[in-house]
C-alpha cells in the first residue's frame, strides 16, 4: 500500500489502550487498516480478537481507503489495532472468509469457460 | 522469455524479418493512438447516452453491468488498436481489441530482447512493460487487499498472456493468483476462487460477451467482484463501434467507412461479424473478387468497413497493434507489435514480427 513519505503517521498500538476495551473498526479512518478493511467488506464483518463482528459497509473499498488518506493528508492520526486483533479464530468455521452466518451450503463451478472451450478467447 | 506459443503449422514468432520506422513515424502511430482513444471513449459516452445497445448485439442483461462500471470507473488496463499503416498515409483504425488482446508478451518482452540483442544501438516503440508495473502500482490503492487474481482458459496463448499480466502486477507488490476461468465458483452470494475464498478484483482474460451469456453470468450484477477489464470495455470491443465512430467523426483521417446495415455506395468492404474473433467468418469483397474465412460467429450482426490499403511488403499483408496502457488523457500510447499474413485477414496464427526505429 502506497504511502506518502511527506505526511507524519501518527500510530498509538492498542497495547496503551488496552484499558479503553474499544473496538476499533477497521474501515474507520481514525482506525483503518487495509487488509482487514478489504476483508471486512468482502466478509460482512470483522474479527475483533477473536469475536465476529457482522457489519454491512455501504461502499466500495476505495471511499474507506480515500477517507483514511485525506485524515492522514491533514494531519489527522490513525491508531492502529494490535497484532492478531483483526485475525480469524483457529477454527472458526467460516466457509469462506467470513461471517459463519453467510457461509454457503456449497460452491458451484464452471458457471463460466463454457464458450470459450470451442474458440480461444484472446484476440 | 517465457513465449509458449511459437509455432503451430508455420513459425508465429518471425526475426528472419523486422519492420524499420523512422522516427516521425513512430510519433505519427503515437499520435493516432492517443487521439484514437479519446474518440472510442466519446463513442462509448454516445452509445450509453443513445442506448444503441440493440444495434451491437448486446443484451439487455448487460446494459446495467456496462452503466455501472462506466460510472464508477473500476480499473482498466489495457487495449490494443489494429491499425493499417503504410508510412505515407495516416494510420487507419482496423478494430479495437479492448477487452481480450493478446500478442502482449511478444510485444512487451519478446521483441525487446530481441532489439537488445541484434540492433542494441537501436530503439523500439515500446515501454509496455513499465506502463504495465507503473499502472498496476497506481492501481493499488483500489485494489482491496493490495491483490488480483488472474484467470483466463486452459489454453497456452491465453494462458501466456495472463501469466505475464500477473508477472507484471506481482512486479507492482501485488499479491496474486492464476487458475482457470472454469474454476471460479459461486457460493450464493459471491465469486469464489479455487480455494474458495471470495474473489474482490479479478483480471479475466475472457470476453464479456461470453461471460454475460454463461450460467454465471447471471450472478455478474450481484456480486461485488471488480473485473477488470470492466464491462463498459464490451462497448468497444464490439466491431459495432466501428459505424459508431464513422457516424461521429465522419471522413476523420484515421478512420474507414462504416456502417451497419450494408456496404452503402463502397465499392471494396469488409463484412466483419459484431463479436466476431481472430479474424473469422470474414468477408472481404472487391469488384469481382470476394474472400470468406471460416467460424461460427455472425448470428448478432455484422458490420461492413471500407477495405483498408494494407502495407504489403515482400508479398506480406502487416497489421500494426498498437497497445494503450491505461486511460490518461493524451498518453495511453505504450508501444507497437507487428502481426503480418500471406492473406489480407489477419488471424490467430499471423506472424510476429520485431521492430525498431532511430
Amino acid at each position: 500500500m502506497k504511502r506518502s513519505s511527506q505526511v507524519t503517521l501518527t500510530i498509538v498500538t492498542l497495547a496503551g489502550l488496552a484499558g479503553c476495551a474499544r473496538r476499533y473498526d477497521p474501515c474507520d479512518e481514525r482506525t483503518f487498516d487495509a487488509t482487514a478493511c478489504a476483508d471486512a467488506i468482502r466478509g460482512g464483518g470483522y474479527y475483533w480478537n477473536g469475536s465476529w463482528v457482522p457489519t454491512t459497509y455501504s461502499h466500495p473499498y476505495p471511499y474507506y481507503y480515500d477517507a483514511y488518506r485525506a485524515r492522514v493528508a491533514s494531519g489527522g492520526s490513525v491508531t492502529a489495532a494490535g497484532a492478531g486483533a483483526y485475525a480469524r479464530p483457529s477454527g472458526g468455521g467460516a466457509a469462506a472468509g467470513g461471517d459463519p452466518s453467510h457461509a454457503a451450503p456449497g460452491v458451484t463451478r464452471g458457471g463460466f469457460g463454457s464458450t470459450g472451450a470451442a474458440h480461444g478467447a484472446g484476440e | 522469455m517465457g513465449l509458449a506459443w511459437h509455432s503451430l503449422d508455420q513459425p508465429y514468432w518471425n526475426e528472419s524479418a523486422f519492420y524499420e520506422f523512422s522516427a516521425s513515424e513512430v510519433d505519427c502511430l503515437e499520435a493516432a493512438t492517443n487521439e484514437l482513444e479519446k474518440m472510442t471513449l466519446a463513442a462509448a459516452q454516445h452509445v450509453i447516452d443513445n442506448r444503441l445497445y440493440g444495434r451491437m448485439g448486446i443484451p439487455e442483461s448487460a446494459i446495467p453491468l456496462i452503466e455501472s462500471s462506466w460510472e464508477a470507473e473500476p480499473p482498466s488496463i489495457y487495449g490494443r488498436f489494429d491499425l493499417a499503416y503504410d508510412g505515407v498515409h495516416p494510420p487507419k483504425l482496423l478494430e479495437y481489441n479492448a477487452d481480450t488482446p493478446t500478442s502482449l508478451l511478444e510485444a512487451a518482452v519478446v521483441q525487446w530482447y530481441w532489439l537488445q540483442d541484434v540492433f542494441p544501438k537501436r530503439d523500439q516503440f515500446n515501454s509496455i512493460h513499465e506502463r504495465l508495473v507503473a499502472l498496476w502500482k497506481e492501481l493499488t490503492p483500489y485494489l482491496p487487499g493490495c491483490r488480483v487474481d488472474f484467470c483466463s482458459l486452459d489454453d497456452a496463448e491465453d494462458g501466456m498472456t495472463v501469466t505475464y499480466l500477473q508477472d507484471t502486477a506481482q512486479q507492482a507488490g501485488l499479491a496474486t493468483s492464476i487458475f482457470p476461468i472454469h474454476e471460479i465458483g459461486w457460493d450464493g452470494q459471491r465469486f469464489v476462487g479455487p480455494d474458495n475464498q471470495p474473489l474482490e478484483s479479478v483480471f479475466k482474460l475472457y470476453p464479456w460477451e461470453w461471460m454475460v451469456r454463461e450460467e454465471f453470468g447471471a450472478h455478474l450484477g450481484r456480486a461485488s467482484t471488480n473485473w477488470i477489464e470492466p464491462a463498459w470495455k464490451m462497448l468497444l470491443s464490439n466491431k459495432g463501434i466501428l459505424p459508431v465512430l464513422w457516424e461521429l467523426y465522419p471522413r476523420h483521417p484515421y478512420l474507414l467507412e462504416a456502417h451497419f446495415d450494408g456496404p452503402g455506395l463502397l465499392m471494396s468492404w469488409v463484412r466483419k461479424p459484431l463479436l466476431g474473433r481472430e479474424g473469422a467468418n470474414i468477408t472481404v469483397h472487391q469488384p469481382g473478387r470476394e474472400i470468406q474465412t471460416d467460424g461460427d460467429y455472425g448470428q448478432e450482426g455484422f458490420i461492413y468497413q471500407e477495405l483498408a490499403p494494407l502495407a504489403v511488403c515482400d508479398g506480406m499483408y502487416s497489421v500494426i497493434g498498437s497497445w494503450l496502457i491505461g486511460h490518461e488523457e493524451g498518453n495511453s500510447a505504450a508501444g507497437m507489435g507487428i502481426r503480418e499474413s500471406d492473406t489480407p485477414v489477419t488471424g490467430n496464427t499471423s506472424r510476429f514480427v520485431p521492430h525498431l526505429f532511430g
